[in-house]
Order: C-alpha cells, then sequence, then structure tokens
C-alpha cells in the first residue's frame, strides 16, 4: 500500500460511523424502547414512565388486519408502479435512443416532475381528478362527448390507479434517466462489432446494450422500490388513504397511528415490523441480483 | 426498405408527440392553476377565467393578499427566508453526503474497510417509514438544541442520502481498472494523489449524477423538514405545506411555489447536462 | 477472379478529404495489406468497405456485385477492430457464436462450426470463461475468431497487432498467416508497420494522405518504389538517398552528386532528362569493396551499428552520409577506409520536385 493509506481507510470509516450514530441512533433506540412500552401521549403520564409490555406491540400487529391489509396494498403498488416505471423508462430510452429533432425539450418535459416538492404533485393531481377536474371535463368530454360524473377518487379501485399514475408520473424520469445514461454510454466499437457480425438495431437492443447495464438496473429498482414503499405525501394529500382504508399505504397508516390516534407505541412496533421485512426482503434482493 | 424506414420514423415521431402531451399536462396544468383566482381553482377551464398574479404575489407579500382575499388564514411568512434556508441546507447536506459517500464506498472497494452488509446496513436508513422516526428525532434534538436550525436539518439530510451516494458511486468506481492506480503508484504517487488524479476525474459522472439527484431529494423533502423546523431553519417544501387557510389547501399558491422552487433544480439540471449523459458510463471496451 | 473492386472512394469530413479517389483491386484469397502512415485514410477506407461510414463517391463491389448500399450487417464482411471490441458481458462460446446466433442458425451448426474455430484458435478450453476477463491476446483471437465462424466472404483487420506487446507480435503474426492460409479467407490487412506489411501480404497500397499511392507485391513496392514517399517508407533500414543531377557525357547517363562525385548510371541511356534528381539505393544492396575501380565511391567509415548478424556501416562520401548494411567486414573500423559500389540495376532515381520515380 503506498503512503496515505491510513488516512484514507480512516477517512473512508469514521464520518460515516459519526453520522450515522450520533444522528440516529438515540433516536432510533428511542423508537425501540418506545415499542416495548404502552405510551399514548394523550394518557398522561411522561414518556420515560410508561409501562412495559413486552412484545405485546408486535403481536398485536400481527394480528391487525389492518395493518396487514396496508402491507399488502403497498407491495402491490410497489410492484405495480416500480414495474411500470421500469417499463415506460425502457420505452422512452430506446425511443431516444434513436435520433429526431427536439431530444432537448422532450427530456426537459419528461424529468420536470422530478424537481416539484411532492406536496405539490401531490395537490395537482388533486385536483385534475376532481369531478369537476380536467380528467372528467376535457378529456372524457372529448373523446366520448359528454363529461361523466365520476369522483375518481371516491372509488377505492380508481383511487389507486389515479395515485399510480401521479407516482408514475413523477418518478418514471428517474428510470429513464438511468436506464437512458447507461444505454448510450455503451461504447461505440460494440455496436458497431455488432452490427459488422449481423446483429440488427433490435438484437443489438436486447443482446449488447440491455444486458451491459444490467447492474445499474438492478440499483435503480432496489432504489426505487425502497422509496415507493414509504409513499406518504401523495397518498395522503389526494386520498388521505380513502375512501376509508382502501387506500392506505403502510406510511399512512404509520402515521396516522403516530399522530390522529396518538399510539406511538404500537405505531413504533409497526414501523419495526416494516423495516425487519423490507430489510430482509431488499438483503436478498441485493445478494441475488448484484453478486 | 425506404418505405419500412419512414414509417418507422412517423411511429417514432408520433409517440413522442403523444407522449410530451401526457407528460406535459400535469405541469401545464399547475401552471395554469398558479395563475387562477381562487374560486378557479377547482375548475375544469384550463386557462384562466381571470388571470391573475396574486398567488405569487402571495408567496412574498403574504399580508396584504391574506387579509383583503383570504379571509382569516393562518400568516405565512414571505418565502425568502425558506429559500435562502433550502438554498443553504440542500447544499450543504448534499455536498456532505457526497462526499462522505466516495470517501467511505471507496475505501470499501479498493481497502475493503466494509462488506457488502455493511454497506446495505446505509441502505436501512431508507427503509424505515418516517412516520414514527418523527417524534424520537424531535425529542432528541430538542435536547441537542438542534431543533429549527439548519445545522440539524443538514445533519439529517446528509445522514439519509449518503446511502444514495454510496451505492450510485459503487458502480462507477468498481468499472475503474485497478491497474490504473496501481500504475500511479509505481509511479510514486500517494494514495491521496491516486485519488486525485486517477479516481476522480474517471468517476466524474458518477459524483455528479450522485450530486444532482440527492440533491432533488432534499430539495423536495417533505416531512422531516416539517417536524424539525418552525421558523428559523424552515424549508421550501415546508412553506407549501403552510398554506392551508380557511378555505382548505391554498392549491394556487402551491402551484405557484412549487413552480417556482423547481427553478433551482432546473437550473443545476442544466448546467451539468453535459455530464448526465456521460455519467452513468458502464463497459470499457478492453 | 477479383473479390473486391474498389472504385474511385472518396470520403470526407467536413473539411478534410480522408480518401481521395482511391481504387484497388483484391484477389480471392490473398492478404491484400493497407500500409500508410497514422491518418492516410487507410482505417477510414477500410470502414468504407464494412459498411460503418458512407462514401461520398465512388462504387465497392464484392463478388461482383455493388455494395455501397447494404448495411453491414448485410455484407458478409467481418472487421476486426484494433480495440478487439470483444463482448465483456459473454463468454468465449458467446462471443464467437454471435454472428451465427443472430443470423438464428441451429444451435448444431453454430457449435460445430464454433468447435472447429476454437480448435483453429487454441481457443478450446476457456469457451466457457467469461470474454470480458481476458488478457489482450485472448481477446485478439477472441475477436479474430468470432470474425472468421461467421464464414464472411471478406475478411478485415483493423491494426490487429498495434495494441499486442513487442514479442508477442512476431508470434501472432505468423499465427494470423497460418490462420488465413488455412482458412483461405481473402484478408485486408491494414497496418502502419511496414514491415508487418512485408512479412504478410500477398499484395499490398501505400497510402498517404488519403491517396492511393502504389499497389504491388511487397518485392515489387520494395524494390521498384514509384515515389519518394513509397521508397522512404519501406524498407528497414530507411533507404539512401543523395542529392544530386542528371546529365550525360559521352554518351552515357551520369549522375553527378552535388559533393561531387560521379556514377554511371546506363552507357545507353533510353531517355535523357536533365534535371534535380535524388539516387536512392538500399543499404543492404550496396557492395563494400577494399580497393577502388571503376565506379565506386571512396569514402571512410563514421559510425557502426552493430547488431548480430548484420552491420551497419555509415560512410561518408564526399559530404553525403551513405549506410550500408552488410555482414560484418574484418579489419573494418571507425576511420577506416573502404570503397562501395552501388549496382545500377539496384538504383532508383527520383525527380526532386515531383517525387515521382524516373525511368533511365
Amino acid at each position: 500500500m503506498g503512503k496515505g493509506s491510513r488516512s484514507i481507510k480512516l477517512l473512508s470509516v469514521i464520518p460515516i460511523n459519526l453520522l450515522l450514530y450520533s444522528v440516529l441512533i438515540i433516536p432510533f433506540a428511542l423508537m425501540i424502547y418506545l415499542s416495548f412500552v404502552s405510551y399514548n401521549p394523550a394518557a398522561g403520564y411522561n414518556w420515560w414512565q410508561a409501562p412495559f409490555i413486552g412484545l405485546n406491540n408486535f403481536y398485536n400487529a400481527l394480528k391487525d388486519q389492518r395493518f396487514l391489509e396496508a402491507m399488502g396494498r403497498t407491495a402491490l403498488f410497489v410492484t405495480l408502479a416500480v414495474g411500470l416505471e421500469f417499463f415506460l423508462g425502457l420505452v422512452l430510452s430506446i425511443l431516444m435512443l434513436g435520433e429526431f429533432k427536439g431530444k432537448k425539450i422532450f427530456t426537459s418535459i419528461l424529468l420536470y416532475p422530478l424537481m416539484l416538492p411532492w406536496v405539490v404533485v401531490g395537490s395537482t393531481f388533486y385536483l385534475i381528478y376532481q369531478n369537476y377536474g380536467p380528467i372528467n371535463q376535457i378529456f372524457l368530454k372529448a373523446v366520448t362527448g359528454s363529461a361523466p360524473n365520476t369522483a375518481w377518487l371516491a372509488n377505492s379501485t380508481s383511487a389507486f390507479l389515479a395515485i399510480i399514475t401521479a407516482d408514475l408520473w413523477q418518478w418514471t424520469p428517474f428510470m429513464f434517466l438511468i436506464l437512458y445514461s447507461g444505454l448510450s454510454t455503451v461504447p461505440k466499437r460494440l455496436i458497431e462489432a455488432a452490427e459488422v457480425l449481423g446483429a440488427s438495431s433490435r438484437q443489438i437492443f436486447w443482446r449488447i446494450r440491455l444486458p451491459l447495464i444490467k447492474p445499474l438496473v438492478y440499483i435503480a429498482i432496489i432504489l426505487r422500490g425502497l422509496e415507493a414503499f414509504k409513499i406518504f405525501d401523495t397518498v395522503y394529500i389526494m386520498t388521505g388513504g380513502g375512501p376509508g382504508t382502501t387506500t392506505e399505504t403502510i406510511s399512512v397508516y404509520i402515521y396516522k397511528l403516530a399522530i390522529v390516534y396518538h399510539d406511538i407505541s404500537y405505531a413504533a412496533a409497526v414501523s419495526l415490523i416494516v423495516l425487519l421485512i423490507v430489510g430482509m426482503v431488499s438483503w436478498y434482493a441485493i445478494k441475488v441480483l448484484m453478486k | 426498405m425506404k418505405m419500412d424506414n419512414v414509417l418507422k420514423r412517423t411511429v417514432n415521431y408520433l409517440l413522442i408527440i403523444l407522449v410530451s402531451i401526457v407528460w406535459i399536462f400535469p405541469t401545464a396544468w399547475m401552471v395554469s392553476l398558479s395563475f387562477k383566482p381562487y374560486e378557479e381553482w377547482y375548475g375544469s377551464n384550463f386557462i384562466p377565467n381571470k388571470f391573475t398574479l396574486t398567488n405569487y404575489q402571495a408567496l412574498f407579500y403574504p399580508e396584504e393578499i391574506f387579509k383583503t382575499v383570504m379571509g382569516r388564514t393562518a400568516l405565512v411568512a414571505s418565502i425568502i427566508n425558506p429559500l435562502i434556508n433550502s438554498a443553504i441546507i440542500v447544499t450543504v447536506a448534499t455536498f456532505l453526503a457526497v462526499v462522505i459517500g466516495f470517501i467511505t464506498v471507496y475505501g470499501a472497494i479498493r481497502y475493503k474497510t466494509m462488506g457488502v452488509f455493511s454497506l446495505f446496513f446505509t441502505l436501512m436508513t431508507r427503509m424505515l417509514p418516517p412516520a414514527t422516526f418523527l417524534a424520537p428525532i424531535m425529542v432528541y434534538y430538542a435536547f441537542l438544541h438542534l431543533l429549527d436550525t439548519q445545522l440539524g436539518l443538514i445533519l439529517l439530510y446528509s445522514t439519509v442520502t449518503v446511502t444514495y451516494a454510496i451505492w450510485l458511486l459503487k458502480g462507477f468506481i468498481e468499472q475503474i481498472p485497478p491497474e490504473w492506480e496501481e500504475a500511479a503508484i509505481l509511479e510514486g504517487a500517494s494514495n491521496w494523489q491516486v485519488l486525485r488524479r486517477v479516481t476522480i476525474p474517471l468517476a466524474k459522472g458518477g459524483l455528479v449524477v450522485s450530486f444532482f439527484f440527492i440533491f432533488i431529494f432534499n430539495w423536495t423533502e417533505f416531512l422531516f423538514a416539517l417536524v424539525l423546523t418552525d421558523v428559523n431553519a424552515v424549508t421550501l417544501t415546508v412553506q407549501v405545506g403552510k398554506y392551508v387557510g380557511s378555505i382548505g389547501q391554498l392549491f394556487g399558491i402551491q402551484a405557484a411555489l412549487g413552480i417556482l422552487s423547481s427553478i433551482p433544480p432546473v437550473v443545476m439540471g442544466y448546467i451539468i447536462q453535459r455530464h448526465l449523459a456521460t455519467g452513468l458510463t458502464f463497459g470499457k471496451v478492453r | 477472379m477479383e473479390k473486391l473492386v474498389v472504385k474511385h472512394l472518396t470520403k470526407r469530413f467536413k473539411d478534410l478529404v480522408a480518401v481521395n479517389d482511391v481504387s484497388f483491386e483484391v484477389n480471392e484469397g490473398e492478404i491484400f495489406s493497407l500500409l500508410g502512415p497514422s491518418g492516410c485514410g487507410k482505417t477510414t477506407t477500410l470502414r468504407c468497405i464494412a459498411g460503418l461510414e458512407k462514401p461520398d463517391a465512388g462504387e465497392i463491389y464484392l463478388d461482383g456485385q455493388i455494395i455501397n448500399d447494404l448495411p453491414p450487417r448485410k455484407r458478409n464482411i467481418a472487421l476486426v477492430f484494433q480495440e478487439f471490441a470483444v463482448f465483456p458481458h459473454m463468454s468465449v462460446y458467446d462471443n464467437l457464436a454471435f454472428g451465427l446466433q443472430v443470423r438464428g442458425a441451429e444451435k448444431k451448426e453454430i457449435d460445430s462450426k464454433v468447435a472447429h474455430v476454437a480448435e483453429l484458435l487454441d481457443l478450446k478450453g476457456i469457451l466457457q470463461e467469461n470474454a470480458g476477463k481476458l488478457g489482450i491476446s485472448w481477446k485478439q483471437r477472441i475477436a479474430i475468431g468470432r470474425a472468421l465462424v461467421i464464414e464472411p466472404k471478406l475478411l478485415l483487420l483493423d491494426e490487429p497487432l498495434t495494441l499486442v506487446d513487442a514479442k508477442i507480435r512476431e508470434r501472432m503474426r505468423s499465427e494470423l498467416k497460418r490462420i488465413q492460409r488455412e482458412s483461405g479467407i481473402t484478408t485486408i490487412y491494414v497496418t502502419h508497420d511496414q514491415q508487418e506489411a512485408m512479412m504478410l501480404s500477398d499484395r499490398m497500397a501505400v497510402m498517404n494522405k488519403g491517396l492511393l499511392i502504389q499497389v504491388g507485391a511487397p518485392e515489387e513496392i520494395y524494390d521498384n518504389p514509384k515515389e519518394l514517399f513509397v521508397a522512404n517508407f519501406i524498407g528497414s533500414p530507411t533507404m539512401n538517398f543523395i542529392e544530386g543531377a542528371l546529365c550525360t557525357e559521352s554518351g552515357s547517363l551520369i549522375f553527378k552528386a552535388n559533393s561531387g562525385y560521379s556514377i554511371i548510371l546506363s552507357k545507353e541511356p533510353e531517355h535523357f532528362i536533365s534535371k534535380k534528381v535524388l539516387l536512392g539505393v538500399r543499404p543492404e544492396y550496396i557492395k563494400v569493396h577494399r580497393k577502388g575501380d571503376n565506379n565506386y565511391l571512396k569514402g571512410h567509415v563514421e559510425m557502426i551499428e552493430a547488431s548480430g548478424y548484420r552491420f551497419l556501416y555509415h560512410v561518408k562520401v564526399g559530404n553525403d552520409l551513405i549506410v550500408v548494411s552488410s555482414r560484418p567486414i574484418e579489419g573494418i573500423t571507425v576511420g577506416s577506409e573502404l570503397w562501395i559500389e552501388l549496382p545500377a540495376e539496384k538504383i532508383c532515381i527520383f525527380d526532386t520536385e515531383t517525387g515521382k520515380k524516373v525511368r533511365w
């Protein structure tokens, strides 16, 4: 090893641990503590006086229908949303690989949603899907002649889909950007070599470009998937989890538990369970996909 | 042969135009919202019947607008302060995240300072639903007197986004052939010089991309900013949430703020556009 | 029977004319080199033949058919790049099989053809290895094998040995020749190394600045360069050049060197034009004598470069320094006096102005 390797090694270990532990460990420990006690801010006693109840919160969570439904719903959402985002991102990258005028404008239009505060995205889509909003009054009127009276956000299925479209609008650009950058920077020589050997553009895409960006794709999907699982802002603003609890994703449920029902201990326990499950699934995903 | 080509190109063009229309629609709606007076916010007309700038004005001169138009609402301060806060907090936090992330993953790959599991561990910062973390961190920060400070939010943002830098940069660094660095060492360079002259230029694209993504991420973050700031360090996104009045959410003003707050990321994206495409290079030929 | 005919090929890149009205033919089964310094247009010519560049003018015929409008994948021409461009994410087998796979060939056919080529190139043992992780010499063979598997009509090689270690280069050169002979495939070989071209080719074309200067068999180009450029570029050590002029004296054609001495070129000259010329003669054709005679030049040895069996004597004649290549001569050291003979039949005369060879 050369000179300075020790300081590099130190710097590569100390700052990050310092950051993680000083900022997160204590609140996290607090959270764990909360999950093992029964604490309700409205109950009158302080949090350090809360009675110890062991694993009760966790047992309750596993029997909690609403919790299980929220998990399933969120998983479904993630699968659909991230899957569609990947697919759309791929199609868009393919489109962009060809030559045409106005590429820059097209890219700007596509990427703009990434720059907006998520709250605003939620609000805008909330209004768009309103009964008197543009979906009914403009689009469908133009297509079918009369404006239907559907309250999109009042029906569970359509509300769920509405949320997915909001997420798609916002995050497909993320996928697109990563995929496109990767695809367009495959070395030209490899493409030429394939061309000369007889491959058509389609074959080049599937056999050369796409396989070469596999590691990139996996990271993108995992990162995006993790974020998608925690989706909160858009759901809360568009439907508040409703109608009823039919669009309640896990983050929304936990939020309600903690902030609305003040059942913060239980909320902490639920969060930890989610952390565990998500952690195991993604660990497995990383191990398998990213040898 | 030629017909085939022409057909392909027209289909391509049509698709692109279709996608553009669909994609620009919500943005356009937002823009239109920002120029609509409050009675039109729920409306279906694309073009404002009564074009108005009050939404934008409300961002900068809240008192007058609120008193005369909105009736009694929560008084919201001008966005100058939040704008400055966001600028400082997000830039510093992103910078910190990228730098620490880079050196961490570099050490992990070249010097084996950490295994995959430790790197994965940092990823776990992104797996916890935020809601229940809010209260503990509030308590903790209160204890440390970090509530409503720029430093507090900077620390939190960099901590939770450093993992992005790590995982995005991992691929880049792994692509750099170690022989190039070894050659530099043989020529007498110290490890730091190798980093500076060999690794960083080669990973430049990755650094730029990471910075961009993390910046956007922090710039648009809402929940923690909401909880950890109040008056002094309040960020732009929190400001949006404050526009809730007696008539419900102030959509028009939110839209106006959304558009304004999207300007810095857009400008940044424009500046680094050159580096972005060459950014995520994978695969050298030899 | 010509395999490839290139007629008036021209390719421009903005202001630069990379290939300027180049025409040549390649015969079936031969190794044909495109030789020239960097930037002479040889690689661009190759890429036009492969279809990776679109010519601005000219036609390319393969087996009698014009192929200008065919995309690369339909030409059945294989190109091996200087950087090999092996597919790093695939195994050696998949690399070799790629060309056949994209044409939809049957697995059995692919297997047998790949096996055959693997045998030819000694790749059998590593077929399942990942190609991206192998060393340069392996990658080069994979790149060549990949090209051979599709049994192309034409094999194009773009400076394949440039990136290879000097030590291995010689061995690979003989390998390449052996492979070509065994497969009988018509090959075009681009290089800037004139020794390589001389050793490998059946015929070669010398290019410079986009222009095709001379085409012919290596010996022909070596002994009969049409232009100064060719004479200078080919041959190691380089040909000697002496400044002087042509004149007649008592019916004989004389070369009068600027340094003062003269050489009788011919007693019965066919042509004569009095002009300024450069006399060219290759170091290995010059004979060394101990005693003077007609037409011998007297000089003394200024420097000796010794290298195994061949010595280079730098002999000063008049004001000119002439390099003589010969077996080590006993008794000759720096400062020794000797006589050198320039055999008339090995002398080339070049017009100083045009650079073209003058017949005499």
